[in-house]
């Protein structure tokens, strides 16, 4: 290839390559190559992976490798076989401006090198733009099988932590350099997955975190890791059970005797079976959507007193595949399908955060919703199974779905968004389908609904 | 039912090779970022991945 660089430099194209080693090989790389062109270290493989390219077995060194090996050796780099992955795989690719691709060479065993009278007749004006196959492997068929039901199709790519990584070059750092003393937070199904990352990293900033878990045990141990791990002794424990509208008001009531700044609705569940719960609502329909809007209900007068009062509901792209749809929420005229439960309210979660930030318009509060991509957590891991086997390369850490969670809820640039839907620090659309939109009067009609089932009975004062 | 995600308009456009590439943030041999769209940005570019320095 180094031969070929006159070649490409005449045909307007540049050449650069890009090495799975440290910076001290490529050093050694270029002297010995009498490279002077661009050359890139991608020690941690993440181009290589996101061109496609193969891992395999590698062959024995060529003698010209062995030769910058053994520079970099003299040079006073240690040298343990071979820098970099040993068994990743080359290519070569071809791309325009345009970003579109008109070569590209994936050598599926170590010594397969692209040919350059390839690579320079695919720099010709006139030749022809690879069309890119969107056909999937069969792994990525089989998750999208999973996935497709539950996930955001359009943005597909973005959910895992490749997106979040490319994302957060965006993020800026002092965003979540805030100090949250004397603010409280509450959080709904605290003591695992997403809503712990987020109570760790609240009461790391120094917030009051009130942990709302279904188990009091569960919620005690996590609380205790989280004061060990901060020094922040002001985490504790309530029990709540945000699917049963008795234990909502038990809580609220006693939970609103002392301030609220930050509310989170992290609270989910994907059940196999239908069921009901002791207020007659499908559990889905009560975790995600009916117990949370009692709560905020009952909590609004004091995060209406508060100088920044936020509500976040951690909702999931799954509500991506759904329209908003009132028709039978208890599942009662049809076969229970869970994850269409989940889905479902996951988009009415993302309605009713519109509904409640228009509700606490004109105030200081701020009320989002959020997606957290695909993160690795014990909900993912225990309900989606088959999922989580076929992604759990690429998912998320917990911490990293939690981001969004975090900075909606204690950054001052999220203060100023309200009724906004959020992934990764930034407001999208809640619609990439067509036939996702709402029907006049739906969102209306889910927020009478609401306020119906959580009244008060009457005499019950 | 979405195994139509990956035939989806939206899907395809963001699935071409460049746009996953795109993103992705390297350092080049003196350690500064560079990011991989940037380097097609005003000419074709012949990306060649090595199988490794060394």
């Amino acid at each position: 290839m180094r031969d070929g660089i006159p070649e490409i430099h005449r045909a307007g194209a540049e050449l650069v390559i890009v090495g799975n080693g440290g910076p001290s090989f490529a050093a050694a790389f270029r002297e010995d190559f009498g490279l002077d062109g661009p050359l890139l270290v991608d020690p941690e493989l993440r181009g290589y992976r996101a061109a496609g390219l193969r891992r395999g077995r590698v062959e024995a060194l060529s003698p010209k490798l062995a030769r910058s090996a053994a520079r970099a050796l003299r040079a006073g780099h240690r040298q343990t076989g071979v820098e970099g992955d040993a068994w990743q795989l080359g290519g070569a690719f071809v791309i325009r401006p345009d970003g579109s691709l008109r070569f590209r060479h994936v050598a599926d065993h170590a010594g397969d090198h692209a040919r350059l009278d390839a690579i320079l007749a695919a720099l010709a004006p006139d030749a022809p733009a690879i069309e890119e196959s969107t056909r999937p492997s069969l792994l990525q068929k089989k998750a999208g099988e999973l996935l497709g039901r539950v996930l955001d199709p359009t943005i597909v790519l973005s959910f895992d932590r490749n997106g979040f990584r490319t994302h957060a070059l965006t993020f800026d750092p002092e965003d979540l350099d805030v100090d949250l003393h004397g603010r409280r937070c509450l959080i709904t199904g605290a003591n695992s997955g997403i809503g712990y990352e987020t109570s760790l990293a609240l009461a790391d900033l120094g917030a009051e975190v009130v942990m709302l878990c279904r188990s009091e045990l569960r919620g005690e141990e996590a609380a205790e890791r989280i004061r060990t791990q901060t020094g922040n002794r002001r985490v504790s424990v309530a029990r709540l059970d945000v699917s049963d509208l008795a234990s909502v008001r038990v809580t609220a009531d006693a939970l609103a005797r002392d301030g609220v700044d930050m509310l989170i609705h992290n609270a989910g569940v994907l059940p196999e079976q239908r069921q009901l719960t002791r207020d007659g609502l499908e559990l889905c329909f009560a975790t995600h959507v009916v117990g949370p809007h009692l709560l905020t209900r009952l909590l609004a007068p004091r995060l209406a007193e508060s100088p920044s009062g936020r509500v976040v509901w951690v909702s999931s792209g799954g509500m991506y595949t759904q329209r908003l749809d009132l028709h039978d929420l208890d599942w009662s005229e049809r076969a229970y399908d869970g994850v269409r439960a989940y889905a479902q309210t996951k988009r009415m979660q993302v309605v009713m955060a519109g509904s409640w930030a228009m509700e606490l318009a004109g105030g200081a509060v701020s009320v989002n919703a959020m997606h957290p991509g695909w993160a690795d957590t014990p909900s993912v891991r225990i309900s989606l199974p088959g999922f989580h086997r076929l992604t759990r390369a690429i998912l998320r850490t917990p911490s990293e779905g939690a981001d969004s969670v975090i900075w909606l809820a204690a950054s001052d640039a999220a203060g100023a968004l309200t009724g906004k839907f959020i992934f990764d620090r930034s407001p999208r659309s809640s619609h990439y389908l067509p036939f996702t939109a709402e029907r006049p009067g739906d969102p209306e009609r889910l927020w009478q609904l609401c306020e119906r089932l959580t009244a008060r009975p009457s005499g019950d004062d | 039912m979405l195994a139509t995600a990956f035939h989806f308009p939206g899907v395809s456009a963001r699935m071409r090779l460049s746009t996953r590439l795109a993103g992705i943030s390297l350092s080049d041999d003196q350690g500064r970022p560079v990011r991989l769209g940037a380097v097609w940005a005003d000419k074709p570019v012949v990306l060649v991945f090595i199988r490794h320095f060394g």
